[in-house]
Order: structure tokens, then C-alpha cells, then sequence
């Protein structure tokens, strides 16, 4: 649905539709197209630096992450028990990471060890994602950058952990599966074969799965709010003469409406749902990879 | 029900006041732009726009993540991971020392229950000893009380017979007087005469014989 609407042609005389425009990093952010008002960023300052949306709430998502978490810390030292609303969602969003992520993946020992890298990455991502579902808000994991960043971090913390738990040369051969075939000189060298093409497999399955990781995030993100963008934008298809298309019929403005509205409603739901899941699989499958590279399978 | 009609009528208000708006959105400045008439412009305008939306370019993007998710990180694992780490070993030796009291008590607790229901044990048994020797001491009471009680009836049966035998003897002599008297003034008046001691003597004898005989038929 989306790409008919993204790859058609428009009409002569027509404004394009662009459906990322309100999900992609841009250098002002508006508040409602028909009020054409818009709250201006620096955007570019020289060839390197840009103030514009994404980084402006990367920052407040690191700087609310980072005040939430020194609070509680606070709080947290005095050793008495949780008080209050804020303190019980803080601490219980950093006990879920780590008895539902840090313990599961990497082991209870471990885990506890690397539960401020695990908790920080799942509140922070957990953060940027909320902040599309606020009106007006973008949500900065929506760009692959982003996210490619996160993941860079996750893929340097696994691979320094599985080198300082094994050694260099130890974590480089757990990458080698064992293969063991009995027979001739003909199954010996097709064993040695088929070892060195899966050593393969595995050196790239360890930068795959770190893009695989960047990728999914960034890809929800954008796909998700996009179809909230776009399901909206049907009202515009139907009723508004600069987006009209041809098919559009006076009388469908109201059905379209109401189903526009209910769909994006229930959709923002399940966003909201989403932005919890995707902060949760990011930071568990940094946590097994975590695992996996401290404690081979084999 | 209620809430959901209300927000049905009140979307068809705002999208009645909004059409308009939109209808004469185009009147207004756009930001959005324009596709122009010629087929080879649009094609260079979708080419260009393909991928525009990925911002491939935007390598600031990812450096600006690195730095402030890094910094994020490191200053949380400075300052508030080792308060947390202090705060939960705080929490859990508060958590073990009340857990360690909680057993003691209850401990404590059980010893007490023992104890009292070890004095209650030795209680009962007092109770049923004291119960047992007063059961005993009111069924000797009871049977020593029977036996004066027999004896002193036995007594005073005795007593009782005594009597009787006395009043019965001195009942007996005073009729014998009486009878005597009675039948002296009998015989006088029926003989009319005087009698003599030994006539006394004798017809009292008989009188006694008799009265002896009527007594003991009676």
C-alpha cells in the first residue's frame, strides 16, 4: 500500500507526496501542515556539524536517560526500598534489563557485569523510539546511521569481551567449527573444506549480525512511522485538491476519515508496543552475542 | 460506549473544520514541491530522490551517536553504577540481616511454643493428678461419711431400742400397779369383804398371769 502510494506517479500540476518527510531527519519541526508553522533548527554549521532533529533528541534522549538514571542511582544508594511512581519505573526498567536480558544472555556472573552497557543501550534506544510516537517528535533510531552507530558499539563490546575472555588467537579459533569425518584422504580434505568455508561463514556471520542488528531497528522505526504518516495521509488523497487522485470521490472524505483516524490510532498502539520490542531485541541480542563471544558453543 | 460516540462526533467536527483549511491549502506557501511539467526533469527529480530518504550522507549522524551514547555511558558508568552497585548491596545485606531476623524470631517464636506447651503438658498432668487425688479424697470422704453415718444409725437404734425396752418395763410395772390397785378394788367391791394380804398376794399373782398372757397374744 505504501509503495502504490510512494511510486505513484503524480499528476501533472500535483504536489509529490513524500511519506518520510515527517520521519526523516530534517532542519525544522512542524507542527501541523495546515497551520505552516514549524519550529526552526540551526540545521548546517559548516562542512561537519549539523543541529538538526535527530541529533537535538539524541541528546535529550541521552540527557533524560542520564538524569533519570544518576537520580535513581541516588536514591537507589541510601539502600532504602523504591518510593514513589518515578523511582519504581526507573528501577524496574533496570531490573527488567537485567533479569530479562543481561542474566538470560549472558549469564548471571557475567550479566551483572554488563548490565550498564546492556541498561543505558535499552533505555536510550527505548527513549529515541518513544519520541516518535509524541506528536511532532522524530525518532532519531529511524536513521541507519544511528542505529549503525549503536550497533558499532555493541559489535566493539562483543568482540573486546570474547578477546579479554579467550585471548586473541583463542576467540579467532572459536570461530572455526569443529568437523570430524571419518573415512579416506578424500572425506579428510572435504572435512578441511568444509571447515575453512564455514570459518568463513562465521567471521562474516559476526559482522552480519551486527548490521542485521543496525538494520531491523532502523527499518521498524522508519516502516512504522511511515505507515502511521501515510494511513493519515489518506484523508489528503481524497480531500485535499494539491494530493487528490484521480479515483477520489467527494463522499469518501468521511469513511476515509474516520478509518483513517481509528487505523492510525490502533497503529500508534502497537508503535508504542513496538518501540518497547525493538529497544528489548536490540539489547537482548547484544547481550547473547555478548554471551556467545565470552562463552563459545564451541 | 458513551466516550466512544462522543469521539466519533467530535472527529467529524474537527474534519468539517478542517477541510476547508485543506481545500485552500494550496493558496498558501507550500513547502512541498511541485512536479514539474516536463517528463525529463522528473525523471532526474526521482532519480536523485530515490534513496534521499536513507540521508546516506549524513555520516555526522552516526559520529554525533557514537560520541553521546559513548559519553552517556561512561558517565553512567562513573557516577551512578557504583551508587546503584553500593545501594543494592545495601539493600540486600538490609534484605538478609531482616530475613536473618525474621528466622531468629521465628525461632524464638517456636522456642516459646515448645516451652509453653511443655509447661502446659506438665500443667494438664498437675491438673489431672489434683483432679485425681480430690475424686479420691471425695469417694473415701464419701464412704467414711456412709460408715459414721451407718454407725451412728446403729447407735441410736440401739439407743432407740433401749429405750423402748426401759419404757416398755417401766410401762409394764406401772400397769401391774395400776392393776393391782384395779383389782383390789375389784374383788372388794366384788366379794364384799375383806381380804386378806395373802388374798392380795394371790389374786394379783393371777391377775399378772393374765394381763402376761393378753400382752403377749397382743
Amino acid at each position: 500500500m505504501l509503495a502504490i502510494f510512494a511510486n505513484a506517479a503524480p499528476v501533472e500540476g500535483k504536489k509529490a507526496i513524500d511519506p518520510f518527510e515527517h520521519v526523516v531527519d530534517s532542519d525544522h519541526i512542524g507542527i501541523f501542515d495546515s497551520t505552516h508553522t514549524a519550529i526552526h533548527l540551526p540545521g548546517k554549521l559548516g562542512e561537519y556539524i549539523s543541529i538538526t532533529k535527530f541529533p537535538i533528541f539524541l541528546l535529550v534522549a541521552a540527557i533524560i536517560v542520564g538524569a533519570a538514571v544518576l537520580w535513581v542511582a541516588k536514591k537507589i544508594q541510601s539502600g532504602e526500598p523504591p518510593k514513589g511512581k518515578l523511582w519504581n519505573l526507573i528501577e524496574s526498567l533496570l531490573f527488567f534489563v537485567r533479569d530479562k536480558i543481561a542474566r538470560p544472555g549472558i549469564g548471571v556472573h557475567d550479566g551483572d557485569k554488563y548490565l550498564p552497557f546492556l541498561s543505558t543501550l535499552f533505555l536510550f534506544i527505548f527513549l529515541c523510539n518513544l519520541f516518535g510516537m509524541i506528536p511532532f517528535l522524530p525518532s532519531p533510531t529511524a536513521h541507519i546511521y544511528v542505529t549503525g552507530a549503536l550497533a558499532l558499539i555493541v559489535f566493539g563490546v562483543v568482540h573486546v569481551s570474547g578477546i579479554r575472555e579467550n585471548g586473541t588467537g583463542g576467540y579467532l579459533k572459536t570461530f572455526i567449527p569443529h568437523i570430524h569425518l571419518e573415512g579416506g584422504p578424500g572425506m579428510k580434505i572435504f572435512g578441511y573444506v568444509l571447515q575453512f568455508s564455514m570459518a568463513i561463514l562465521e567471521y562474516l556471520t559476526a559482522f552480519i549480525r551486527v548490521f542485521v542488528l543496525a538494520v531491523r531497528l532502523f527499518a521498524n522505526m522508519l516502516a512504522g512511522h511511515t505507515v502511521l504518516f501515510m494511513i493519515l495521509f489518506f484523508i489528503k488523497l481524497v480531500a485535499d485538491p494539491d494530493f487528490k487522485i484521480a479515483i477520489a470521490q467527494d463522499w469518501m472524505y468521511y469513511p476515509v476519515s474516520i478509518f483513517s483516524v481509528v487505523m492510525v490510532t490502533a497503529l500508534s498502539l502497537l508503535e508504542i508496543f513496538i518501540a518497547g520490542l525493538q529497544a528489548f531485541v536490540f539489547t537482548f541480542l547484544a547481550a547473547i552475542f555478548i554471551g556467545l563471544a565470552k562463552h563459545p558453543a564451541h | 460506549m458513551r466516550y466512544a460516540i462522543l469521539a466519533i462526533v467530535a472527529a467529524f467536527g474537527l474534519f468539517s473544520v478542517a477541510r476547508p483549511v485543506l481545500a485552500d491549502e494550496n493558496k498558501m506557501t507550500a513547502k512541498s514541491t511541485v512536479v514539474k511539467a516536463d517528463a525529463g526533469e522528473k525523471k532526474d527529480v526521482e532519480k536523485k530522490d530515490g534513496l534521499a530518504f536513507l540521508a546516506l550522507e549524513r555520516y555526522d549522524l552516526g559520529i554525533f551517536t557514537l560520541i553521546v551514547f559513548g559519553l552517556l555511558c561512561l558517565i553512567l558508568m562513573r557516577f551512578a553504577w557504583p551508587k546503584i552497585s553500593e545501594g543494592l548491596a545495601k539493600r540486600e545485606a538490609a534484605i538478609s540481616g531482616a530475613r536473618d531476623e525474621a528466622i531468629q524470631a521465628r525461632k524464638d517464636s517456636e522456642d516459646i511454643r515448645e516451652k509453653l506447651k511443655a509447661e502446659f503438658a506438665v500443667a494438664q498432668d498437675k491438673i489431672r493428678a489434683m483432679m485425681d487425688e480430690a475424686r479420691r479424697d471425695a469417694d473415701s470422704l464419701r464412704i467414711k461419711e456412709k460408715e459414721a453415718g451407718v454407725a451412728e444409725a446403729t447407735a441410736e437404734r440401739k439407743r432407740a431400742l433401749a429405750d423402748i425396752e426401759t419404757a416398755k418395763q417401766q410401762a409394764l410395772a406401772e400397769i401391774q400397779q395400776q392393776a393391782i390397785q384395779l383389782a383390789s378394788l375389784m374383788s372388794t367391791k366384788a366379794v364384799r369383804r375383806s381380804i386378806t394380804a395373802d388374798d392380795h398376794s394371790r389374786l394379783l399373782a393371777e391377775s399378772l398371769d393374765e394381763l402376761k398372757r393378753t400382752v403377749t397374744k397382743a
